[in-house]
């Protein structure tokens, strides 16, 4: 169907004209009408589930669709001929530091009366309590996730956001809304942190797509503190469209901003701003008096979520809150916001908090690239790992494709011929900017066992430096063995150091096939893309292959990583003697570390770098939880008690008064009997300290026997 | 024959249940609720949960058992209480004892230490004829295992259990639940970056041979007597080099003076305190550098006790620590293991095999 937008305002009347005239002036009923009859023709019943906006975090927060335009809407399905309505949600991040936030009280709180203005009764549906897998394809950002059976299953699926700013996205419409379908609560954790939240929600959409989508603008959230303290601003308008995409380019003109400027929005926006015969029905002038986030703001909220655990301490603090409906559950967060929300919400709409604010965001972006760096050269495995699904579609890789690597990557390893192999059996050389190599060791496994323990086509996952990414098995051999798939892989930046100087993560898509003789397995590979730019070419073989009792490992390879700016300046500056230096350790080091992988592998161990990110059967703890915890740590009775820390440490000082070591029924305080006075735990510790070194000097000395 | 094995999910009582079971052995193990099996993993072994404190416990585990095998007190400088580990080891070896006695076993072999016969600054080799003092400097796990002895000794008096004591030196290898600072040797020398040894030595022992050791005791050790079960006395450079040499780790930089062991260890204290993880060396264990734990296992050997070399012991328990937990990821992928420490690791899984297939059949 043709899309279409239509934009209802009117400043003399109310919300519920005005959703009306929206919905006929879209078309809503004939568009919904083939539907209905059809589900009714096939089944006798037909279904619609309404996902509103229950971002509110007070009772008439503009952040929230209000629950009177839903339930007229409802109204209005109902009299389509729909036989069941419901409105669905799930709990969202909120949910884990406030209380209430559960689908159900949460709406009872927020105004859901459970019954429609016309006396209907419809469901409030918390859309997690039937999820299930297979709604997503095994490629995708979603591969592993579930989804609402109901939600799946509805003949009418609709959106009904709020529309207000937002200092992640610069708005938040119905594809904001519609994220609220997937199941998990930290929907920061596990779709915004971990994964391209657009790409999230272009995904959702395409696996169940929504019918009709609406934005209840009546009365909006402006402001640039967006949802954490919401400026209700009457816009007398209700938008209605036949895609949430379109819905919310409409809804962002209407507010000023470039619709591209979310990224949870970009991805679906591009896929419908060709629309065929698109209608845009109604005024897309911009809301008078309309105040915005600052781009600054936007933009520096983006770089603190990459520092995961400053973001997730950080968003309980600023969120104004109606306590009395919702309480926080952490007594530290409940603290930490009455002294700081106002302050970063500071100012008529905000700005005065906004340029706070966008300082501190800014400092935790740094302080993660720093720590982000600083794990990249010396502790791996304080990073999280990557979540990487593929970015080309497996069925478009022709047979054609793979059977031509082979083909292509052979003849090149003759070019290494005659080049000397360095101490460690490495040889290399430089074609064309890229470098070319290879590298043997003799593992002393039967090639049975060595084979059986690490699957050939898994290698790439146990190279040095391997942080993530995704294999799809596109072929298979009679007994099951993967003869072709297609991969992408994560790299820390190579070499390691280039992290400490814009160095970005290696990103590279790749078609492989492996071959399985009873001697010998080989590998080939090679790069169709790189999504960051990072890699010019990347291309190799593995081989495993008996020899005597023992399995020979060759990996050759060919690889161009792209430099960034300040390491190219470097390079192009540097002698050829360096670069030869640099050039053998790096490959050098890779060798050795990928062999110990491949030897660890065939142990049983686990070699992948870096923290897992927490399932969400096991949520990750909130970083107020963590430190409260680390309290508790080095305070017995659990609780923060600074001046009993500070006795307990210093002990009592002369003159001090003696406290009871007994308080009896009667009231009467027993105290010890006076002594010389004891040194406290630091006295003690010292004087253990000193006698341990005189100790350990006599030992140096030799003067202990 | 049948018989009773306490902390059976330990270093020693995981090894000593997979050599009374290759004897043929019916096998009883003494766990903790909470404890981590993953150690006896497949063998068919009967798990009683339990705890030497619990006198009750005991008495019910102890019924029908023709031999006690009482290994459970913790080896550890960190995280062990001193008074929570001296009552476990007198109290529950009292225990245990009362235990053995109600039900008419026929020997118990307890678990003491080589470190009971003391250490010296000069490099001599100790035998069963020395004993360590009370000195209140010691670190508790001494204390606690002189205590031990000399308790559980009166005990079996009075209670008329025969008892032996197996005085093991440090012993490593596979399958206990726990690091524990025997095979930390390996391990801390590993994770160093510096790769520093220090003055002093000590005895390394296979824990295998331990094993077999506790097992010979049980048969032929003389009531009341002490065994020691080591093999060779080495100094630490000498054992870091081997570790070296096997791990494909770089050798040893230097010896490191007593104070800067001992600075270090207030050092990795402080990390652990702040981190939740192990230190890699303790100021207990700083206040054993320059010392030679060296003995003599003559007495264990006219029973019929042959040891593996030390590097042999050494090539196991990095073939068995490589592959797990205890080494992290970054420290195994510096490291290139040697073709001994691969056949030993193919060794070990056939002989883990071979329980699940049956061994006593």
């Amino acid at each position: 169907m043709p899309g279409v937008v239509a934009i209802a305002h009117d400043g003399k009347t109310d919300g519920a004209v005005l959703l009306d005239r929206a919905l006929s002036l879209s078309g809503f009923r004939e568009a919904m009408a083939p539907r209905i009859a059809q589900a009714l023709a096939e089944r006798g019943a037909c279904s619609a589930i309404v996902v509103p906006a229950l971002d509110g975090f007070a009772a008439d927060s503009p952040a929230r669709t209000n629950p009177r335009l839903v339930e007229q809407l409802l109204d209005v399905l109902l009299d389509l001929g729909v036989t069941d309505v419901a409105v669905g949600s799930t709990r969202a991040t909120a949910a884990l530091w406030l209380e209430n936030r559960d689908v159900f009280v949460a709406a009872d709180l927020l105004g859901y009366r459970y019954e429609t203005p016309a006396g209907w009764p419809y469901d409030v549906i918390d859309l997690s309590e039937d999820a299930e897998p297979g709604a997503f394809p095994s490629w995708g950002p979603l591969a592993d996730t579930d989804l609402s059976r109901a939600w799946r299953d509805a003949d009418l699926r609709l959106v009904f956001s709020a529309n207000r700013t937002d200092d992640d996205d610069g708005y938040a419409l119905t594809l904001s809304t519609l994220l609220s379908v997937l199941p998990r609560t930290d929907k920061d954790y596990h779709y915004r942190y971990r994964l391209d939240v657009g790409d999230v929600v272009a995904q959702l959409l395409a696996a169940a797509p929504v019918h009709f989508a609406l934005i209840d603008a009546v009365v909006s959230g402006h402001g640039q503190a967006g949802g954490r303290r919401p400026i209700p601003l009457a816009t007398d308008t209700v938008i209605a469209a036949s895609d949430p995409a379109l819905a919310d380019y409409v809804g962002a003109l209407k507010m000023g901003l470039d619709p591209f400027v979310s990224a949870l929005a970009a991805t679906s926006l591009r896929a419908v701003r060709s629309t065929p015969d698109l209608a845009i029905l109604g005024s897309v002038d911009v809301y008078p008096g309309w105040v915005n986030p600052a781009p600054a703001l936007v933009a520096s909220t983006a770089v603190r979520r990459g520092f995961v655990t400053a973001d997730r301490a950080i968003r309980p603090v600023l969120q104004h809150v109606d306590r009395e409906l919702f309480p926080f559950r952490h007594p530290a967060n409940d603290w930490l916001n009455r002294s700081l929300a106002d302050v970063a919400s500071a100012g008529p709409t905000g700005e005065e908090g906004a340029a706070l604010l966008s300082l501190v965001n800014l400092a935790a972006g740094e302080l993660e690239k720093v720590g982000e760096a600083w794990g990249v050269v010396a502790a791996k495995d304080l990073l999280r790992q990557s979540d990487a699904p593929l970015n080309i579609d497996p069925d478009a890789v022709t047979g054609a494709q793979y059977d031509a690597i082979a083909g292509e990557l052979l003849p090149q390893t003759e070019l290494l011929r005659g080049v000397a192999a360095d101490s460690g059996g490495v040889r290399w050389r430089f074609d064309d900017g890229a470098v070319l190599f290879d590298g043997a060791r003799r593992i002393p496994l039967p090639f049975e066992a060595f084979t059986d323990a690490v699957p050939i086509h898994r290698t790439i996952q146990f190279m040095n430096d391997y942080a993530g990414g995704r294999a799809l098995a596109t072929a298979r051999d009679d007994t099951g063995r993967v003869t072709r798939q297609v991969e992408r892989n994560l790299y820390l930046p190579q070499p390691n150091y280039t992290a400490l100087g814009g160095g970005v993560t290696i990103d590279v898509t790749k078609i492989e096939t492996m071959d399985y003789g009873p001697r010998r397995q080989r590998m080939f590979w090679k790069t169709v893309r790189s999504e960051n730019g990072s890699a010019i070419a990347d291309d190799g073989i593995v081989t495993f292959e008996a020899l005597g009792d023992d399995t020979l490992v060759t990996i050759w390879g060919r690889q161009h990583f792209a430099l960034p700016p300040l390491w190219a300046a470097i390079d192009s500056q540097i002698t050829a003697d360096m670069k030869a230096a640099l050039v053998t350790e790096a490959y050098g080091r890779f060798f050795q570390r990928t062999f110990a992988n491949l030897e660890a592998v065939a142990e049983g161990r686990d070699v992948r770098i870096g923290r897992p990110w927490t399932e969400a059967s096991q949520a990750e703890a909130l970083p107020v939880e963590r430190v409260a915890d680390a309290v508790r740590r080095f305070t017995p009775e659990g609780g923060f008690d600074l001046s009993a820390m500070v006795k307990r440490v210093l002990g009592k000082g002369p003159g001090a008064t003696p406290e009871p070591v007994k308080i009896d029924s009667d009231g009467f305080r027993h105290f010890q009997s006076s002594g010389p006075p004891e040194p406290g735990p630091v006295g003690q510790a010292l004087t253990v300290l000193l006698s341990d070194l005189r100790h350990a000097a006599r030992v140096d000395s030799g003067g202990e026997r | 024959m049948r018989a009773l094995v306490t902390g059976a999910n330990g270093l020693l009582g995981a090894n000593i249940i997979r050599e009374l079971l290759r004897q043929g052995l019916d096998v009883t193990g003494v766990v903790r609720p909470d404890a981590d099996l993953a150690g006896l993993a497949g063998l068919p072994v009967a798990l009683v949960r339990g705890d030497v404190l619990d006198a009750p416990s005991l008495a019910a585990a102890a019924s029908g058992q023709d031999l006690v095998f009482h290994t459970a007190v913790p080896f550890s400088y960190w995280g062990h209480e001193p008074a929570e580990m001296t009552r476990t080891a007198v109290e529950g070896s009292r225990n245990v004892l009362a235990a053995a006695a109600a039900s008419n076993v026929r020997r118990v072999v307890m678990t003491s230490s080589s470190v009971t016969l003391g250490a010296s600054y000069r490099p001599e080799v100790r035998d069963e004829t020395a004993r360590a003092e009370d000195d209140a400097e010691e670190p508790a796990y001494v204390l606690a295992k002189i205590s031990q002895e000399r308790e559980a000794l009166e005990a079996a008096r009075q209670l008329g259990v025969e008892i032996v004591f197996a005085c093991p030196t440090m012993s490593v290898g596979p399958f206990g639940a726990s690091l524990g600072p025997s095979n930390g040797v390996v391990t801390s020398y590993l994770a160093d970056p510096l790769k520093l040894s220090w003055a002093g030595g000590c005895n390394i022992v296979s824990v295998h041979d331990v094993a077999m050791g506790h097992v010979l005791l049980a048969a032929y050790g003389e009531p009341g007597q002490r065994y020691v079960l080591g093999s060779e006395n080495l100094r630490w450079a000498e054992i870091h080099g081997l570790v070296a040499e096997l791990a494909g780790a770089p050798p040893p930089r230097g010896e490191a003076s007593a104070v800067a062991c001992y600075a270090l260890a207030v050092a990795e204290e402080a990390r652990a305190r702040i981190t939740g993880a192990a230190p890699l060396a303790t100021r207990a264990q700083a206040r054993m550098v320059g010392r030679f734990y060296w003995y003599s296992h003559d007495r264990a050997a006219a029973l019929g006790y042959r040891p593996r070399p030390a590097r042999q012991a050494l090539a196991e328990a990095t073939a068995w620590l490589a592959a797990g937990r205890h080494i992290s990821r970054e420290t195994r992928a510096g490291m290139r293991l040697h073709r001994d420490v691969h056949v030993a690791r193919l060794a070990l899984a056939a002989s883990e095999r071979r329980f699940s297939e049956g061994w006593a059949a």
